[in-house]
């Protein structure tokens, strides 16, 4: 795991990703620096969906949306910048030099998953830790409560790793593995309507395929609404999105050792 | 002891096409001894680096089996002690050449300390400490085969084989590695090369594997491959003296009045050739087998029609 961690790491290093996400957290810590010049509580008072909350409640509320906007584009970035590691190391000549070694192929492969998943999920929480810290400071609110947008970042990598992974080891081309993210965002995104679409849907058949979609298919969206629903206070109403994209998690990654050991080089 | 054993092993690519694939290995059987430097040679497309392939299990046979380091090659434990430098490497660039040596280390499951150690050693020994801490991407094609024959031996292994290693290397670089193959042969080790160079090979290797059209068509000792037992070289002072060979015992190839060369039916008729010329009082210089070079063998071999071929 050393070995792959490292060489995950000097990877990342080398092709000026943390430069990216450092960018974007001073942007974003600039930008809830701003905010402090803002009395937020003077809304409370006027029309809007938080009259009938505290002052300290809508505060909290407005730092959890920014901060699970900002570990959104988090999410998207890391998605994005780690697609290509697996397909590049498995490219003609590299992949020598690491199926070469005295590890198995599913161990290579989970071993890169896991440093992807601990390298971009480490740059993801330090990055919104800080804008967190600041906006904290800024407008003297704290929750601990904001753990569960951290945790439900993680769990969201994972899926999304998981993706790039399968895709990346069975194509061996980063494109199709952005690609293959990109649709899977999309699908979870129609899909989280499923209700409503079945109600336009006249064939049963085709109902019961929209809702298998829609419980097989992870829903990371889902998993960030009810993370910042839990944020607030908002209780978890429907606990399916949870235990069905881990397993949508795990299946991609059982399905990518399973080629991966049967592929040729 | 054979620390590579390969028995009837085949390989067909696209087997499942309607064409019924291609075959690049066919029934290839091998055993290659601990401490020997073994050299596969053969032309373009006839199944060398398939068969390095097979042996690192980045290849699945169609049919046969194959051991290496007394396991089988689907277990990852026959490659603990297996240093390998493909042809073409294209070692991750953003490491430089200490890096890459430690994450090999750490793959190998080297410890630290000992990686520590190991790391200007191996440096030292392929003239790379210069360039130690410039990035991969940055280096020549020379010295990528440098870094890569030290990162082969970063896990002090057994057994090292080496796909065209001195390719790119100019030809005082080829003499060290020469050298460096020597040296881990005198160490124990077995070392296989894959090489197009047959003078680099003659030179080093003990044994010597030809593969041709996916059939392993000869393997036998350099010597062996390289000596025409039959021809002898003979310097004397002949002068005008005629010499006659008898007809049943071989055939005069050259004469000259310094040098003779015969080839015989049997080799020990060089004795009554020898007997011939000391009757007739002519001082004998040298008597000495006469060779043919490996290139040559090796042309005479692959152009030879296969069994079955014909």
């Amino acid at each position: 795991m050393n070995g792959i961690l490292r060489d995950t790491i000097a990877e990342l290093i080398d092709r000026k990703i943390l430069y990216v996400f450092l960018g974007i957290t001073v942007i974003a810590v600039m930008v809830v620096a701003a905010t402090s010049s803002v009395d937020l509580r003077v809304q409370v008072t006027g029309p809007g969906d938080f009259s009938g909350d505290s002052p300290s409640l809508f505060v909290e509320s407005a730092i959890v949306k920014l901060i699970g906007g900002f570990l959104s584009l988090l999410i998207f970035l890391a998605a994005m910048a780690s697609a290509s590691l697996v397909p590049n190391m498995l490219e003609k000549g590299r992949a020598d030099f690491y199926l070469t070694k005295p590890l198995s192929r599913g161990s290579i492969l989970l071993k890169k998953y896991s440093a992807i998943w601990l390298t971009y999920g480490g740059i993801v929480l330090a990055s919104g830790l800080i804008v967190y810290l600041v906006a904290a400071l800024v407008h003297r609110t704290a929750d601990l409560r904001i753990a569960y947008l951290f945790g439900v970042s993680l769990i969201n990598l994972s899926i999304w790793f998981s993706i790039t992974v399968a895709v990346g080891v069975l194509t061996r081309s980063t494109p199709m593995a952005i690609m293959a993210a990109f649709i899977v965002w999309v699908a979870q995104t129609i899909l989280a309507g499923h209700e409503a679409i079945g109600e336009f849907i006249g064939s049963t058949a085709w109902k019961h395929v929209i809702d298998g979609l829609y419980y097989v298919l992870p829903k990371p969206s889902a998993l960030f609404d009810q993370a910042t629903g839990l944020c607030v206070g908002r209780p978890i109403e429907d606990w399916i999105p949870l235990p069905t994209s881990l397993l949508f998690a795990l299946a991609m990654l059982a399905f990518a050792v399973t080629v991966l050991k049967r592929k040729e080089f | 002891m054979n620390i590579v054993e390969v028995n009837n092993l085949t390989k067909i690519y696209d087997s499942h096409s309607p064409r019924g694939g291609v075959v690049a290995l066919d029934r290839v059987s091998l055993q290659i001894q601990t401490g020997e430097i073994f050299g596969l040679l053969g032309p373009n497309g006839a199944g060398k680096t398939t068969l390095f392939k097979l042996l690192l299990g980045l290849l699945t046979p169609s049919s046969g089996e194959v051991q290496l380091c007394g396991h089988a090659v689907a277990e990852p434990l026959s490659r603990l002690k297996v240093g390998y430098l493909p042809e073409n490497p294209r070692f991750p660039g953003y490491h430089a050449g200490t890096t890459l040596l430690a994450l090999t280390g750490r793959l190998h499951g080297v410890s630290q300390l000992e990686i520590k150690a190991r790391i200007p050693l191996l440096l030292q020994l392929v003239d790379m400490e210069k360039w130690a801490d410039t990035k991969i991407r940055k280096y020549s094609k020379g010295m990528v085969q440098r870094i890569g024959l030290a990162q082969c031996l970063m896990a002090d292994p057994e057994l090292l084989l080496l796909d065209e290693p001195t390719d790119g290397i100019d030809p005082v670089g080829k003499v060290e590695f020469r050298q460096i193959f020597l040296r881990l042969k005198s160490e124990g080790r077995t070392v296989v090369l894959n090489s197009h160079l047959l003078s680099e090979v003659e030179l080093a290797a003990d044994r010597v594997g030809i593969l041709n059209r996916g059939r392993l068509v000869k393997i036998d000792s350099v010597e062996a491959l390289t000596s025409k037992r039959s021809q002898f070289e003979i310097e004397a002072d002949l002068g005008d003296e005629l010499i006659d060979i008898a007809s049943e015992m071989g055939t005069k190839l050259f004469l000259s009045a310094q040098k003779l060369v015969v080839e015989l039916r049997h080799e020990e008729d060089i004795n009554f050739v020898i007997d011939q010329l000391r009757a007739k009082r002519i001082r004998i210089r040298s008597v000495k087998p006469l060779r043919v070079s490996l290139e040559q063998s090796f042309f005479e071999t692959i152009t030879e029609v296969p069994q079955g071929l014909a």
